[in-house]
């Protein structure tokens, strides 16, 4: 053996030992210590969880908001969905591609700042709430607290990612299936429900199994808009880790899990059941259809842009009321003077501005480790099928299967004593147990990624260098690495993107000397600053710009590649 | 009767149809002919409703269709690709007219068994359209558009995507099919020899424009002007000093052009000198065989091809060797250069 090849096993050998000791502690570790806070109380198996949580209502009543929120976002998420899809796809609607553009704008800002933007306009305080007050005095101005609160966040902010599902197959449609269903004497109403939605019907159950998951693993909305009494799984966790009642909140990550992996299993059987391919050779674009009666074309005309109103609305009071003097933020009255006084006082104050640095460094940090794991674990799963890289390819997948609190809740439970894996340190409360957690989140999606760009290396071009005395290395650089990269690239983009405001990680780990920015946001009404407000509103405007910039940039770099 | 009257078709600045008059005959079967692009598939669109003309009428059996939906109109149209639904099995697919034209549920199961037996799709009526061949697919669209007993069939290209043999049986069956229900049908090709073989008359399109309407017999032996006559079937254009010989024999307009067809056309080694007939001095320039027939090419003198059918396998001519290209006056077609 040569002396250049022993030297690459023992720098492999390194490498993956490394990662495994990662995936082992981070992974592994924690969800079996999830099971074992559960069962086990004070080292003898118990139902003692089972027990409490029998016994405590409100942690069961829990659960059945959970559900019941899932249900109803399915359904008004749907109806939402499908009516996007009429208007913008299907019906001739005057304005259909800003309207388009409307609908993707929670792809902008997610999770806990658009939350936090939502609760600015409809709390009962909330700019767009006191106008209705002025129109419908008898209304419930606490309407935005509670089951109506996080259900309207859900049906606006989630239909966005079902309906990019559905309207991918949607466009694939071949259009003269409705013609052909028109000529049989069906309307171009009925030729959508009975011809082209059918067609997309499976593309709408995957999409509705990810909105259930997505439904059930809430965070944001409801800790930010349940108020005292309206609690999901997940804000109960976080509740009852408050009150170190990690047993009960272990049991609670199970179900969720539980909940999950058997979606997921529904999903995989429902894609292996129903594909319906297009059967025709040469499929014909679709066509958009005016609609004939003048009454039913002015009603749906309204609702659209009534709903593309409710899309832009919040965007553009977060953005006029940024730029608005502190007093009128905090009042809810409309700014008379626009400056960018706030944005400079919140890059130009350290207090304000440390928030944001911390979520730069910690969502870096965690982009570079999950670059770290991936590329290479992925490189592996590849060139070396067996039995080892199927493991190693599996426990990469676990924090895609299980919901993110669980491993969370494993991790606390696990680390908050000192332990011999990370060398007798206690993790809990310290800088690095966020990072840590970040990177485990973000593993399945970027592997998916990479994986999908390397497998569209073709092996003889490796072939080919090798055969021409590239070293393994060199290889890597010159044939491997510019093909990968623009997908490390766009994968690193969205997942930094994703961190920068990471609420559900967050509310779990965070401590006083390492606050993220989503906590930040979170907080406004438990600060006594008055500028607090304000500065919410900046950094979303902030975070918005960065999306919108990340989106946009990955978009054009995977277009050109 | 149906009847399109002055119909123009734009897309935007673009007229894709001009001024259209056609009237088809009940029961009759009419081909739109015309190499694509040339406005016959719109044409058939704009009848069945899926696209409006800019100006024009349709009537149909008495009925002005110009303010109907495609749902109003009753008729059947068999598509390209034949847009079936692929979330139903042949069974609903055929069904599915039925039930939007609200016919009683009892009813339904008999009339789809009725229309699968007319088009021997019977063993296939629980299956699902991806388990099908591209021939079965084809007789189940026209199924469908038939079950519904429409007053016209609009048939849209339906053997494009078949393969060459299957063409021709599934013709014949179309043709017997459309004769054994009497029903009106328009079909659209742009395979002049499969538009000859089916049609009881053809109009034959030319970027937008119709150029004839005839029997295939008319059009193949009187083709209106020179666009007709090269789209339909095979046919010599002479020129240089074999278009001066003509035109010294025929009286005709300057603008005109002569055409001959091939198997009008004989090959001699000696001049012909009868009074009606006009030899031309050439050479053998190659022999194709193509089975029943010998297509032979004569090069004139001032390198102009001309074209000559002959029955049968065997000749005795040589590559090179100086003929004459013989034809008859009256089998010459002096044309309108379009």
């Amino acid at each position: 053996m040569s002396v250049k090849k022993k030297l690459s096993i023992v720098r492999n050998l390194l490498m993956f030992t490394v990662i495994a000791w990662f995936l082992v502690t981070f992974i592994i570790v924690p969800v079996i210590s999830v099971f074992r806070t559960t069962f086990f109380t004070d080292g003898t198996f118990s139902f003692e969880a089972i027990e409490k949580l029998i016994k405590s209502e409100r942690v069961r009543r829990s659960l059945s908001n959970t559900y019941q929120m899932a249900f109803w976002s399915v359904i008004t998420v749907t109806i939402n969905g499908i009516f996007q899809i009429l208007v913008t796809e299907y019906f001739d609607i005057k304005g259909a591609k800003f309207m388009e553009l409307a609908f993707m704008v929670p792809l902008m800002y997610g999770g806990i700042s658009l939350v936090t933007g939502y609760n600015y306009l409809y709390s009962a305080n909330g700019y767009i709430t006191q106008l209705l007050l002025r129109v419908f005095p008898h209304m419930n101005a606490y309407w935005f607290t509670g089951f109506t609160g996080v259900l309207f966040v859900h049906t606006f902010a989630m239909t966005t990612n079902h309906i990019l599902f559905v309207k991918t197959a949607f466009r694939d449609i071949d259009y003269s299936t409705i013609e052909a269903a028109r000529s049989l004497g069906s309307s171009s109403m009925g030729a959508f429900f009975k011809v082209a939605l059918p067609v997309v019907k499976p593309a709408i159950f995957s999409a509705t199994i990810l909105l259930i998951l997505s439904a059930l693993n809430s965070f944001a909305a409801p800790s930010m808009l349940g108020g005292k009494n309206f609690y999901m799984i997940n804000s109960m966790i976080l509740s009852l880790n408050g009150l170190r009642s990690y047993d009960l909140s272990a049991l609670l990550s199970l179900i969720l899990a539980a909940s999950c992996i058997i979606l997921l299993l529904i999903m995989n059987y429902l894609e292996k059941k129903n594909t319906y391919l297009s059967v025709s050779k040469v499929s014909t674009r679709l066509r958009k259809t005016k609609i004939r009666n003048p009454v039913v074309n002015i009603i749906v005309h309204a609702l659209a842009y009534l709903l593309t109103a409710i899309y832009l609305l919040p965007v553009v009071i977060i953005i006029l009321f940024s730029l608005g003097d502190v007093q009128s933020i905090i009042t809810n009255t409309f700014p008379r003077s626009f400056s960018l006084d706030n944005y400079i006082r919140v890059f130009s104050t350290s207090a304000t501005l440390k928030p944001f640095l911390n979520s730069v460094k910690l969502s870096l940090i965690a982009v570079l480790m999950v670059m770290a794991i991936t590329i290479p674990s992925t490189l592996a799963i590849k060139k070396h099928p067996g039995r080892a890289t199927r493991i190693l390819e599996m426990t990469l997948l676990i924090p895609w299967i299980l919901p993110g609190t669980m491993l969370v809740v494993g991790m606390i439970t696990t680390y908050s004593e000192p332990r011999l894996l990370v060398f007798q340190q206690v993790l809990l409360g310290g800088f690095w147990l966020l990072p840590i957690a970040y990177t485990v989140g973000k593993i399945p999606s970027s592997m998916r990624l990479v994986r999908a760009s390397l497998y569209a290396i073709n092996d003889s071009h490796e072939e080919a260098a090798h055969s021409l005395g590239g070293s393994a290395f060199y290889t890597f650089r010159r044939v491997v690495w510019p093909v990968i990269f623009p997908t490390a690239i766009s994968v690193g983009a969205i997942s930094f993107n994703g961190l920068l405001s990471e609420y559900t990680v967050s509310a779990l780990l965070y401590n006083v000397n390492n606050i993220p920015l989503g906590i930040v946001l979170r907080s406004p009404e438990m600060s006594n600053d008055p500028n607090t407000e304000a500065n919410s509103l900046v950094y979303i405007v902030v975070l918005m710009l960065i999306s919108a910039i990340t989106l946009l940039a990955t978009q054009k770099y995977r277009n050109k590649k | 009767m149906i009847e399109l009257k002055d119909i123009v078709i734009k897309y935007g600045d673009f007229t894709a149809v001009h001024d259209l008059n056609i009237q088809i005959h009940e029961g009759e079967f009419f081909t739109f002919l015309g190499p694509s692009g040339c406005g016959k598939t719109t044409t058939l669109r704009a009848i069945a409703g899926f696209e409006k003309p800019a100006s024009g009428t349709i009537t149909a059996f008495g009925r002005e269709l110009s303010g109907l939906l495609p749902e109003e109109r009753d008729l059947g149209f068999v598509f390209q690709n034949y847009a079936l639904f692929p979330s139903m099995n042949v069974y609903e697919n055929i069904a599915f007219g039925l039930r939007a034209h609200k016919v009683p549920k009892k009813e339904i199961p008999d009339r789809v068994q009725s229309i699968a037996e007319k088009t021997g799709i019977t063993e296939h009526l629980k299956k699902k359209i991806n388990e099908l061949s591209g021939g079965q697919q084809q007789r189940i669209a026209i199924a469908r558009a038939l079950v519904v007993e429409p007053k016209i069939l609009l048939l849209d290209e339906p053997l494009s995507n078949l393969d060459a043999k299957l063409r021709v049986s599934t013709r014949e069956e179309i043709r017997r099919l459309q004769r054994s229900l009497g029903i009106t049908t328009i079909y659209v090709t742009h395979d002049q020899e499969e538009a000859m073989a089916i049609s009881d008359r053809i109009a034959v399109f030319n970027v937008g424009h119709l150029e004839q309407i005839g029997t295939p017999k008319e059009i193949y032996n009187h083709p209106a002007n020179s666009a007709v006559a090269r789209f339909i079937g095979d046919i010599n254009c002479f020129t240089g000093s074999a278009d001066k010989m003509l035109r010294s024999r025929i009286d005709c307009d300057a603008n005109a052009r002569f055409y001959v067809r091939p198997h009008k056309i004989s090959i001699t080694r000696t001049p012909d000198t009868g009074a009606k007939t006009v030899s031309i001095p050439a050479a053998i320039d190659c022999f194709e065989f193509l089975g029943a027939y010998t297509k032979i090419i004569a090069r004139t003198e001032d390198n102009a091809f001309i074209t000559s059918l002959m029955f049968g396998s065997e000749t005795d001519f040589e590559v090179d060797e100086s003929v004459y290209v013989s034809l008859d006056v009256g089998d010459v077609l002096a044309l309108k250069e379009v």
